[in-house]
């Protein structure tokens, strides 16, 4: 494919962008053509969400340009995208799962004759626009009934509808079962055939060098280059994406490792969950942090919420501080003296009607409530102790409602929690999702201070230098297995970001 | 075939049963069992009689049906029910013959699902609490309207319409079908009908899809309204009375039938074919026991035995068959 | 359907000891201007023999809602109470002269338990929906107290039991004392036991309550049960007040339970609601009807008056929240 015949569809030229005086998209230019795959790669924090929504309308770009087929044009809201041609394919779908997938892409719009529904023209239709994406299903199979990548084809078939021109796939592939893009890359090859051009965010380097023709790589905002994948190789990707800048933000605390010798607390051996995660093994000794990394879609996550006890493994056992334990539920971990800080704390984590002192004795009341009864005093005393300990700010004392604390003092909140309740080892999914970038090292500085007082931490990040900053060891898993051990010492951002996304060059 | 929602088979290797039929054989085995009992039960004349008693309820339970594919509830249908037959009788024959006065009296039902959907739709208070407070409201205001009435609808063409015969077929039962048929019709084969299913399947899809939400709602509420009117209209027809305690618990016997059909209450899904052997079943049902000397009391308590089982034992199922597919599903 | 949440009115409420502003405050206000209104209309309203009946006339809902509310708070709903009262009635009433009135009692609230018990394991271990758990037993149970009842009213007639319900304490009615005690018991309960902070998590957030390790299903099973072992109690009060047991009685209770207690302030979804907010709800609805049986208007305007009330309480919520202009556009 040769891009001198090709038509350039989309310049984006020069894109600054900023929040509140953080500059999040500095001078980024992206170039697209007709009916090609340009894989767009970088971080977390990189910049890429932040410049598609640019592109699709959700955001306004501070200065630089977008040009459609050499035309200047002003994309102030979604609607202009959508008539522009720009899709968006997200994560989230929306669908009625009874309703069959005619229903569901023709929804709204079904062929009729007069009064009545012409069924045969709808299915027809459907079978068409599944064909045009390869898709061999039945049309009248109620999506339920599909498996996640049919869905996810389903997806694109009902966003290609109209005049699509430029189809942005972010991580399509997260949520499918390992080794099943294949039918996803054909319906892409497809479009791509009929002139479509798609741009895919993925961190799953394979994936890229099976379907892209080109890559743009951002890194902190800026855009390190782009290049043809014909081109380059693996390494050189994660190369530029890693750079060799030191990333502000890490904390530099001192990594040293106590109790080296100690018996573990928490022994995982053999733990697999369908297609989740398999063979898992992995050892904690006390004050030690390990942290677990993996790209969206890896499967890292699924390992410590087994571990929590929120779903039942189908083999392996757990042991804490040598004593085997089965754990099928919350309760069971936290009577074993596991606590586990989960991803998404608004929905998962916190009571957000309640306050701060309520969140964080929420797991420990048999200390602190006799004969069912609270001693009030008592739980204050204990509430103050971390809400001083992890220097939790909020506005009104510790009767604060939640909803009215930042980010990273609502994760504090949940960390108290399991620190009030005694754990011996604690789980953390994504330790400073949504937490600003100033709060972070707070939270890591907390978390290897607990450590050095015989906490074992166990975490799981798809942040790179999250991973590195605090862990003492990090774990890699890509497509539900280990791929790799480094110590803090031996671990760079290449060589892990390389095991994570299952690369070996 | 009536079948509206598609019945997922197929891929999920599991129970591959399809529930209606499951319905259909309960049915028949209750009326084996009633029968070897009570012979009396499978007689003609038996027949005949659950046949005319369906339309009471069933009418009203086409929109229930409606509603719950929509994701809603209506709880007021018992005293829309009661409030038509008191309008009929409160305006015949004083002000108006017989046809229009039962034509106002349908109005009132249409309007009392419109205003449920209105509350709704634009003033978002949940159907749960809106249908509850015109449950309670609109029943007072049967009562009002009734007065010191006799109530009497004794016209002689009125009474075909819940005590007639068309070759021995009641007359009540063929107007159901009738409407039965017509339902089924609109939910499968109109884009109406589809729309509703979108809506309750997923509210985001259908909005995003560009169905107008708050029309397709009113009107989905005003059709459970005025067919909640029609079953009045038959029950007022068979007492010749338009009682404004007519029809208490109706709302209950209705919702019984259609969950046990497979409606859900989560929306997206259901089936009118399901809903009339619900009916069908229930009303049998409360006729059985009557004919094994069971007392009438037994009836209540047999519903709610019987609807409790049914949707426990769906329920249980589709745990157990959740727990097999194992983990990685989203 | 609740568990299926629905799109709910956000309602606004706390717990002790700040009573927000804006509901607490203006349900006060409405009920201080009722009472002001009735006066004028019935001098009858404020004599001391109405002062009396009035609060015994709501005991009845009163004792019911309590519980109910804290089932609410939890998430959950309990449509079967009137039911549950009317068969404990009849339960106790019957079994009187075999088992003597204070073994009958016991019995009738045994079964109060165990429809609370019944009640919450279809809720919490099988999954069905609370709306048709509770309408199922609604009837089942409405049908068991026609059964066992054959349908008659069964006079229980007995001075000491009377006492329960027609007696004072020190002047105070006893059902009143109940009441109060009860109420006590479940400020306790929600406010300062453990009990209570769950229920309030749990309706909050139940997904981040079973992470935080709480005993949800456990919980919810006990709200259910001191659910079902309230309506026993009312029934058994209501007989001894009474002095007869009918299988109708308390019919269309639960419809005036949900309105006192969504009146109140608490939200259908959970995690929020006030016991006080439902005290006032109560006093609210007991007063409207106590205000309409002395002014001679007919109990069906009650019903009437009630839907309304319903329906002006939470829409006027969904004012206060500054949407109702929106909204009657036709915007979301």
């Amino acid at each position: 494919m040769s891009e001198a015949s090709q038509n350039l569809l989309l310049e984006m030229r020069n894109i600054d962008k900023s929040f509140y005086g953080l500059k999040v998209l500095d001078g980024v230019s992206l170039d697209l053509y007709a009916g090609e795959v340009l894989a767009l790669l970088g971080e977390n924090g990189a910049g890429k969400s932040t410049l598609i929504k640019i592109l699709n309308g959700d955001y306004q770009r501070d200065a630089g340009s977008i040009l459609i087929n050499g035309k200047l044009v002003q994309i102030s809201q979604p609607r202009d995208a959508e008539a522009l041609g720009i899709r968006m394919i997200y994560q989230e779908q929306h669908y009625a799962p009874e309703l069959s997938v005619t229903e569901n892409l023709l929804m709204g719009h079904l062929p009729s004759r007069g009064l009545l529904v012409d069924w045969n023209a709808a299915h027809q239709k459907a079978r068409e626009q599944l064909k045009l994406l390869k898709l061999n299903i039945d049309p009248t199979t109620p999506m339920m009934n599909l498996t996640v990548v049919e869905r996810q084809i389903v997806e694109v078939v009902k966003t290609i509808s109209g005049n699509a021109r430029i189809i942005v796939m972010d991580e399509p592939t997260a949520a499918f079962p390992p080794h099943e893009v294949a039918l996803l890359f054909e319906s892409i090859r497809a479009l791509v055939k009929q002139g479509i051009s798609i741009i895919y965010i993925s961190h799953r380097l394979d994936e890229i060098f099976q379907i892209a023709n080109r890559a743009t790589v951002l890194r902190d905002g800026k855009l390190v280059g782009t290049r043809r994948i014909a081109d380059i190789k693996h390494s050189d990707l994660v190369q530029m994406m890693v750079g060799h800048e030191v990333t502000t933000g890490t904390s530099e605390a001192s990594i040293a490792r106590k109790n080296v010798d100690a018996p573990p607390v928490l022994q995982v051996s053999g733990l697999s969950k369908g297609s989740l995660f398999s063979d898992v093994n992995l050892q904690l000794a006390p004050g030690e942090i390990v942290g677990i990394f993996g790209l969206l879609g890896a499967g890292h996550d699924a390992i410590i919420n087994t571990i929590f006890g929120e779903t039942r493994p189908d083999t392996g056992t757990i042991a804490v501080s040598g004593k085997p334990v089965s754990i099928s539920s919350p309760r069971d971990a936290r009577r074993a003296g596991i606590g586990l800080v989960p991803a998404d704390r608004k929905v998962q984590g916190l009571v957000l009607d309640m306050n701060v002192r309520e969140n964080i004795t929420l797991s420990n009341w048999r200390e602190l409530a006799r004969g069912g009864f609270f001693q009030r005093s008592t739980e204050r005393t204990h509430a103050k102790r971390w809400i001083d300990r992890l220097g939790i700010r909020m506005a009104g004392g510790m009767a604060t409602n939640l909803r009215f604390l930042s980010g990273g003092n609502q994760q504090k909140v949940v960390l108290a929690r399991w620190l009030e309740a005694k754990v011996k080892v604690l789980l953390l999914n994504e330790p400073t999702w949504g937490v600003d970038v100033g709060a972070r090292g707070d939270i890591y500085t907390q978390l290897e201070e607990l450590a050095s007082q015989g906490l074992a931490i166990l975490l799981v990040s798809s942040d790179l230098d999250e991973v590195l900053s605090v862990s003492h060891r990090i774990l890699t898993v890509y497509k539900g297995k280990l791929t790799g051990e480094f110590t803090r010492a031996a671990a760079s951002r290449e060589t892990l970001l390389n095991a994570a996304a299952g690369g070996t060059s | 075939m009536l079948q509206e929602t598609v019945a997922p088979p197929a891929r999920t290797a599991g129970l591959k049963v399809n529930p209606t039929l499951v319905l259909l054989g309960a049915l028949i085995v209750m009326c084996l069992v009633i029968g070897s009992r009570a012979p009396t039960f499978l007689s003609m004349n038996n027949v005949v009689t659950i046949a005319s008693t369906l339309a009471a309820v069933g009418i009203s339970a086409i929109g229930m049906t409606i509603v719950l594919i929509t994701g809603g509830v209506d709880l007021s249908v018992g005293s829309v029910a009661a409030l038509t037959g008191v309008v009929a009788s409160s305006l015949w024959p004083s002000t108006l013959p017989i046809w229009p006065a039962v034509g106002v009296a349908l109005l009132s039902g249409l309007l009392v699902g419109l205003l449920n959907g209105f509350i709704i739709t634009r003033l978002r208070i949940n159907p749960l609490i809106t249908t509850l407070a015109t449950y309670s409201a609109v029943r007072g205001i049967a009562f009002v309207v009734s007065g010191t009435q006799d109530n009497q609808l004794g016209e002689p063409s009125f009474q075909f319409l819940g005590r007639g015969n068309i070759a021995g077929v009641p007359f009540s039962l063929i107007l159901m079908l009738a409407l039965y048929l017509i339902f089924a019709l609109v939910l499968r084969y109109t884009r109406f009908g589809r729309n509703l299913f979108a809506i309750g399947g997923s509210p985001d899809a259908a909005r995003l899809a560009g169905i107008h939400m708050n029309r397709h709602l009113l009107i989905a509420y005003g059709l459970c309204g005025l067919l909640s009117a029609l079953s009045g209209i038959v029950s007022a027809s068979q007492l010749a009375a338009g009682r404004p305690q007519s029809a208490f618990g109706l709302e209950f016997a209705v919702i019984a039938a259609v969950v046990l059909g497979g409606t859900t209450l989560v929306g997206g899904k259901g089936t009118l074919l399901g809903t009339l052997i619900g009916v069908i079943l229930l009303r049998t049902l409360d006729n059985g026991l009557i004919q094994l000397n069971v007392s009438a009391f037994w009836q209540d308590v047999a519903r709610g035995v019987v609807l409790l089982l049914a949707v426990g034992v769906d329920q249980i199922r589709i745990k157990w068959e959740q727990t097999r597919q194992g983990g990685g599903s989203k | 359907m609740t568990e299926t949440t629905k799109p709910l009115v956000p309602q606004s409420s706390s717990r002790l000891p700040r009573i927000r502003l804006n509901n607490g405050i203006g349900l006060l206000v409405l009920y201080v201007l009722m009472v002001i209104v009735i006066s004028q209309l019935s001098p009858f309203f404020l004599g001391p023999r109405n002062l009396v009946n009035l609060p015994v006339s709501v005991a009845v809902i009163g004792m019911i809602a309590i519980f109910s509310t804290m089932l609410m708070i939890g998430g959950g709903l309990d449509l079967s109470v009137g039911a549950t009262t009317a068969l404990v009635g009849v339960a106790v009433a019957s079994s009187a002269p075999t088992l003597g009135v204070w073994g009958a009692v016991a019995f009738g609230l045994v079964i109060g338990v165990l429809i609370g018990l019944l009640n919450g394991l279809l809720v919490t271990r099988i999954g069905i929906n609370p709306l048709i758990t509770t309408l199922g037993m609604l009837s089942a149970v409405r049908g068991l107290a026609y059964v066992f009842s054959e349908g008659l009213s069964i006079p229980l007639l007995d001075e000491g039991f009377g006492q329960l319900g027609r007696g004072t304490i020190a002047g105070v009615p006893t059902l009143i004392v109940a009441v109060v005690i009860m109420f006590i018991i479940a400020v306790i309960l929600m406010h300062f036991t453990t009990y209570g902070r769950a229920m309030y998590a749990i309706g909050g957030n139940s997904r981040a309550s079973h992470l935080a390790a709480l005993p949800v299903k456990r919980y919810q099973l006990i709200a259910y049960v001191l659910s079902g072992l309230s309506a026993a109690i009312a029934g058994v009060f209501l007989t001894s007040r009474l002095g007869v047991a009918a299988p109708q009685a308390s019919t269309g209770l639960e419809l005036k339970v949900v309105a006192a207690i969504i009146l109140g302030g608490t939200s259908l979804t959970g995690g929020k609601g006030n016991l006080f907010g439902t005290l006032l709800g109560v006093l609210i609805l007991g007063t409207l009807d106590n205000a309409m049986t002395l002014l001679s208007v007919s109990a069906y305007y009650q019903q009437i008056a009630l839907g309304v009330l319903l329906l002006l309480a939470v829409g006027l919520d969904q004012l206060r929240v500054g949407n109702l202009g929106r909204l009657l556009r036709g915007k979301y």
